[in-house]
């Protein structure tokens, strides 16, 4: 029982809901024995005198003998209309003082209202086994991704960071299902901030928008650190909610998670001011101006973990590289890729700006945040999911933006968990809406990640190399870190060599000291045309004729 | 109060476990797996096989043992017929194509599964040189090349053959050596673009001996677009009639441009009484050479009756030179 209702059944009797009817908690029993059916106002225990009829609580002290009412009762008897002139028998009685209420042994807590109904055991089982349902589709949706090492994976697995051998023992299929792990890690932490900051509801329907999105799938199905950089993300976000209500000190928990993202991913870092923000708005319902110091504090011990991190390992790279991608281009593709998201996400905030809570429970009023905080919620939420496109546009890099995206949205997507909720109405009334999001969703995030995710078809190219390489010899391909990930059994990585174009692979090629060169090329270039040093061993085309990627072109020393 | 928290975290964690599993066992990468695996054993039946590498078939230990012959290699009766007359198996089966004709694809995977080598003359009778040259035929080479690339099996083709003779479309009366340059590295271009990397390129011009003016350099392709030198050269009635005479004076003029290994691409003797001789100059002559990797044996009756049947002695000295462990040999199956 919420405290709402406790308050309601005892202070405001004149104004009483038809929710209490149904579920006098002690009366009926009584009013079964009097005054049946009509007397259904029982527990006139604070203003029986006013009635007047010398009606006691059984629980009182006084055991009650029912007697057969006289006419003068019965006419009494009808339902009660506020007090009128009594035009009947008014029985002797004596005025007895009220019992003094008990002091309460425990009180309550005040409880954010979070839904229609009441959270109990039984509806957080049926939320665990929804988001169970909705981490399954998410890992379906990883494992329809399937091929060979991109060459991001491959470089993943063999050269980078000393974590890297840790994660090299388990091999690509390995290092794969472990992102998948973290993945829906970030899902399930997702769901449980949203349920925090708003309601299980939204945290479902978060949940589930989040867990389609093509970044998501992608990354639950990619070798590299993106996917734990995401759960840590998710996890600073979660501590956050977590610690809403606790002293501004609790806030310190959630600083390492958001301090380690960017080591793991060089993109998490444009989200720790996010994070900072957030720290504030999520305390300030509970902690007043206290929400500043857990802001301050989490800002700094985060930039300072961050310092020493930078320290310790020295500056990611690649944050700023400047590229020559079209800007608008880019943000068109990211609209692709989490427009649908980000819409709901914005619909979300605007009702959240407009009413604190869809009104199921009218009667659960009360401490709801305010609506300057509220609209900066919204507009937190939704801008962070503009930062990593903006920046990458105004960069003009779009290297795995199809990956970054998916950063911005994790903040939005609490949001659209609440748009969705929003959506579908009070008590469900319109689900079609949410369903119809989720399909939406859905497919768009499936078609998009079927048609990003096309990792090199190099097992032709790695059979055919097999039978050329050696360990002494020199190798000059589009693919280096490919082959040194798989052959790496019969060769050294140093014994891999980047491929160019044009001028720069004619003068390798006359030059002469490569022992194979293996180029993804739809026809063989002019500098191996007619050579006289390579004659070309094979060219394999990928077994998927419609992915669009050149065959793979090997020549060999004669 | 355990039991709430523990169960549901049991529970995920199995479910997470599980998910990963499947990820783990049913990790099929196939590049991995291609790293691994022998080849040619490849587990997947579907998997596409290695393209074939010709390069073990350029320069073999042993000679290739060739024969043409009238249905061959469509069919492979005449074959297993000529084999039980000479008493050994050939492992080179030649076979003509007209410009326009498709690639003779199932008579290339005959002779390759009997252990043999097929090798097509492609004759240009057609639109004339310049046409290939320039572009205008790629349609059809791309659609040959193709075909050739599907097999996948080693094929050796001549294109274009005796050149340096006046009495084909494509030879000296009607074409310069130039365009004959142009259109061979076309159509070599064409099939490297295509990947048909299992041809082996056969450059045949005939004997000098009949055309001494001709210069064959100029008709060279250059060692990039070209595997062996066939020779094509008859052991007629008259003329040379030593191995040496015969083939030694074009071979000579090709030494000065290249050294590629020969090949005796067409070549027979004419019925008669030097029959026997020439057939144990020739055979001899293979044997004894190193840079010359053997010889096809034309076995047709045109304009004479070439098939080494209709002369019993002649076809006694084949039969006992022939059985020579240098003379054929399985091409390697992949």
């Amino acid at each position: 029982m919420t405290t709402q209702q406790q308050d309601g059944g005892w202070s405001e009797p004149g104004q009483r809901q038809d929710w209490q009817q149904h579920y006098p908690p002690y009366t009926e029993q009584q009013q079964q024995q009097v005054y049946g059916d009509q007397q259904a106002y029982g527990q006139q225990q604070t203003y029986g005198d006013q009635q007047g009829y010398g009606y006691q609580q059984p629980y009182a002290g006084q055991p009650y003998i029912p007697q057969q009412p006289t006419a003068g009762q019965q006419h009494y008897a009808r339902p009660y209309t506020g007090g009128s002139d009594a035009e009947y028998y008014v029985p002797e009685y004596a005025v007895l003082e009220p019992e003094p209420e008990p002091e309460p042994g425990y009180v309550l807590p005040e409880v954010p209202v979070s839904a229609w109904s009441v959270d109990n055991s039984r509806s957080a089982w049926i939320s665990r086994g929804v988001l169970l349902l909705i981490l399954l589709v998410q890992a379906g949706l990883s494992f329809r991704l399937d091929g060979s090492a991109f060459a991001q994976e491959a470089k993943f697995l063999t050269t980078d960071g000393e974590l890297s051998g840790l994660v090299a023992q388990l091999g690509l299929d390995g290092a794969r299902a472990l992102s998948l792990a973290w993945a829906l890690g970030a899902t399930a932490l997702l769901f449980g901030a949203t349920r925090l900051l708003f309601n299980a509801r939204a945290g479902l329907a978060a949940a589930a928008m989040y867990s389609v999105l093509e970044s998501t799938a992608f990354t639950g199905r990619y070798a590299s650190l993106h996917s734990l950089s995401l759960f840590l993300l998710a996890a600073a976000l979660w501590l956050l909610a977590r610690t809403r209500q606790s002293s501004p000190a609790a806030v310190l928990l959630a600083a390492p998670f958001a301090a380690l993202a960017p080591f793991a991913a060089y993109s998490a870092a444009l989200y720790l001011p996010t994070l900072t923000v957030l720290a504030v708005l999520t305390a300030y319902r509970f902690r007043g101006t206290g929400a500043f110091v857990r802001g301050a504090l989490f800002a700094a011990v985060t930039g300072v973990l961050c310092f020493a991190g930078v320290q310790f390992a020295g500056t990611p790279s690649g944050w700023n590289v400047k590229g020559t991608d079209g800007a608008v281009e880019l943000l068109k593709d990211s609209a692709q890729w989490g427009g649908v998201v980000l819409l709901v996400a914005v619909i979300g905030a605007v009702g959240f700006i407009r009413r604190a809570r869809m009104g199921e429970m009218p009667w659960a009023e009360g401490s709801a945040p305010g609506a300057i905080r509220r609209s900066l919620l919204g507009l937190t939420m939704c801008g962070t999911a503009l930062l990593a496109p903006l920046y990458q546009a105004w960069l003009g890099n779009g290297s795995s933006l199809y990956i970054h995206v998916g950063f911005g949205l994790l903040f939005a997507v609490p949001m659209a968990g609440l748009g969705v909720s929003r959506m579908m109405g009070a008590h469900f009334r319109y689900p079609q809406l949410g369903i119809m999001i989720y399909v939406a969703a859905l497919v768009i995030g499936m078609a998009q990640t079927g048609g990003l995710y096309r990792p090199p078809d190099s097992a032709a190219m790695i059979g055919a190399l097999r039978e050329v390489v050696d360990t002494k010899g020199q190798y000059l391909t589009d693919d280096p870190e490919i082959s040194a990930y798989y052959l790496r059994a019969q060769t050294k990585p140093g014994q891999w060599h980047q491929a160019e174009r044009g001028a720069a692979l004619t003068a390798e090629v006359k030059k002469g000291s490569y022992d194979a060169v293996v180029l993804r090329a739809s026809s063989v270039p002019e500098a191996l045309r007619g050579n006289a040093n390579y004659r070309l061993l094979a060219v394999l085309r990928p077994s998927d004729k419609d992915g669009g990627q050149e065959p793979y072109r090997i020549w060999v020393k004669r | 109060m355990i039991r709430r928290t523990v169960l549901p975290l049991c529970a995920a964690l199995l479910s997470l476990a599980a998910v990963a599993g499947c990820g783990v066992l049913g990790g099929d990468d196939p590049a991995a797996q291609a790293a691994k695996e022998p080849a040619g054993s490849s587990s997947k039946g579907t998997a596409a096989q290695p393209p074939y590498d010709v390069k073990p078939l350029l320069h073999p230990d042993k000679d290739y043992f060739g024969v043409a012959l009238n249905g061959a290699p469509s069919s492979l009766k005449p074959v297993d017929a000529f084999a039980k007359t000479v008493g050994k198996k050939p492992n080179m089966v030649g076979s003509y194509s007209s410009w326009g004709d498709g690639f003779n694809a199932e008579g290339a995977q005959n002779v390759f599964g009997d252990g043999g080598l097929m090798y097509v003359s492609w004759e240009p009778f057609k639109p004339g040189l310049d046409k290939i040259a320039d572009g205008s035929q790629d349609t059809y080479i791309k659609k040959y090349a193709n075909s050739v690339r599907k097999t996948n099996v080693p094929v050796a083709i001549s294109f274009g053959h005796e050149m340096n003779g006046g009495w084909y479309p494509w030879g000296t009366k009607d074409t310069t050596p130039a365009t004959f340059v142009k259109a061979w590295r076309h159509i070599h271009d064409v099939f490297q673009d295509v990947g048909a990397t299992n041809v082996i390129w056969v450059w045949s011009p005939n004997i000098i001996n009949p055309v001494p003016s001709v210069k064959l350099k100029p008709y060279w392709p250059g060692d990039a677009y070209v595997d062996w030198v066939g020779i094509v050269g008859y052991w007629a009635q008259t003329g040379a009639h030593t191995f040496d005479t015969l083939y030694g004076p074009t071979r000579r003029q090709i030494a000065e441009f290249t050294d590629k290994p020969v090949l005796i691409s067409e070549t027979s003797s004419e019925p008669g009484e030097r029959r026997r001789a020439d057939v144990r100059a020739l055979l001899g002559g293979v044997k004894e050479d190193e840079d010359v990797i053997g010889f096809l044996w034309f076995n047709i009756p045109k304009r004479a009756d070439w098939r080494i049947q209709s002369s019993p002695l002649a076809l006694a000295e084949f039969k006992r030179l022939i059985a020579d462990d240098d003379f054929g040999f399985e091409v390697p199956r992949s």
